[in-house]
């Protein structure tokens, strides 16, 4: 009997909550939401590129200046290894180090 | 030809297809719409919300493991976004609420016998918590199991039937009262 009149109380209860799985008449969301996603994706990208080209003027100085000092060392070979290693530890070079991975990663967070 | 929306979406996540995911924004629209309806009880917040889901879906979309259901996994991104701008819109709510319970203090008068389809919805929904709520309109507006509802609004199967069994209990007390007294 008590299994009954759960049973009665379910029943009573889906017709009750019924009109609210009523389905809702699309006017225009589905449209406004694909013009809020192909928004979103432009931005997005907008936003990469930027940040890309930021990390590229930051980064860009020392490394050609690690490459400048890379190719003069490599022709000497030798001889002036410690040039090479002031400009690897500078402060300037570990700075766009740090933001080039700091970039990167937030690339690859935005990109998610 | 029927397209599933599993296909859809390995659509929209292999090429970013846009349209496969328009698709799947147009089959479901009216089921996360018509649920923040009644868990906001404002077509406007709801409306906001659910373009805020369907925005986070795309970009989510890749961590859809396509296990269970999509219509689920949207459900969960859309309760997610309610209970994060529930929050923010508390203070304006507390007062409606005020006012709705007002309402709902009120006996249902029931000449004709037809309780049931004289209880209004909005009055049924007043007297409960939202996550009883949240858990009733899945179970009994949106057919979902027990285990489904759990999956939806992230909590255990256990806390989802508590909440269930006292929004029924507040039901019964608040509108049914005469009729359990009579059985």
């Amino acid at each position: 009997m008590p299994d009954r009149i759960a049973a009665d109380e379910d029943q009573r209860l889906e017709i009750l909550f019924r009109p609210a799985a009523a389905p809702v008449v699309d006017e225009g969301f589905s449209v406004a939401v694909m013009k809020r996603v192909a928004r979103h994706t432009w931005r997005r990208r907008l936003v990469l590129a930027t940040a890309g080209l930021a990390g590229l003027f930051v980064a860009a100085r020392p490394a050609w200046e690690i490459v400048l000092v890379l190719g003069r060392e490599l022709a000497q070979l030798g001889g002036r290894a410690p040039d090479l290693a002031l400009i690897l530890v500078s402060p300037l070079t570990i700075l766009a180090g740090l933001l080039l991975m700091t970039g990167l990663s937030l690339l690859q967070w935005l990109d998610e | 030809m029927h397209v599933s929306d599993e296909e859809l979406v390995a659509r929209a996540v292999a090429a970013r297809d846009q349209a496969a995911f328009g698709e799947l924004v147009r089959r479901h629209q009216s089921r996360v719409r018509s649920w923040l309806r009644q868990l906001t009880r404002n077509p406007a917040t709801a409306d906001d919300i659910a373009q805020e889901t369907f925005i986070k879906a795309w970009d989510r979309l890749r961590s859809f493991s396509g296990q269970g259901r999509f219509g689920a996994w949207l459900m969960k991104i859309a309760y997610t976004e309610f209970l994060m701008a529930h929050r923010k819109i508390r203070s304006e709510q507390r007062l409606a609420e005020a006012v709705e319970a007002g309402i709902a203090e009120a006996p249902v008068h029931d000449p004709t016998g037809e309780q049931s389809v004289a209880v209004d919805l909005e009055r049924l929904l007043a007297v409960l918590t939202d996550e009883e709520r949240g858990a009733m309109l899945l179970c009994y507006a949106h057919g979902m199991s027990h285990s489904e509802a759990s999956e939806v609004t992230g909590l255990p199967v256990g806390t989802v039937k508590s909440h269930i069994h006292r929004g029924k209990e507040k039901i019964r007390q608040r509108f049914f009262a005469e009729e359990v007294g009579d059985a």
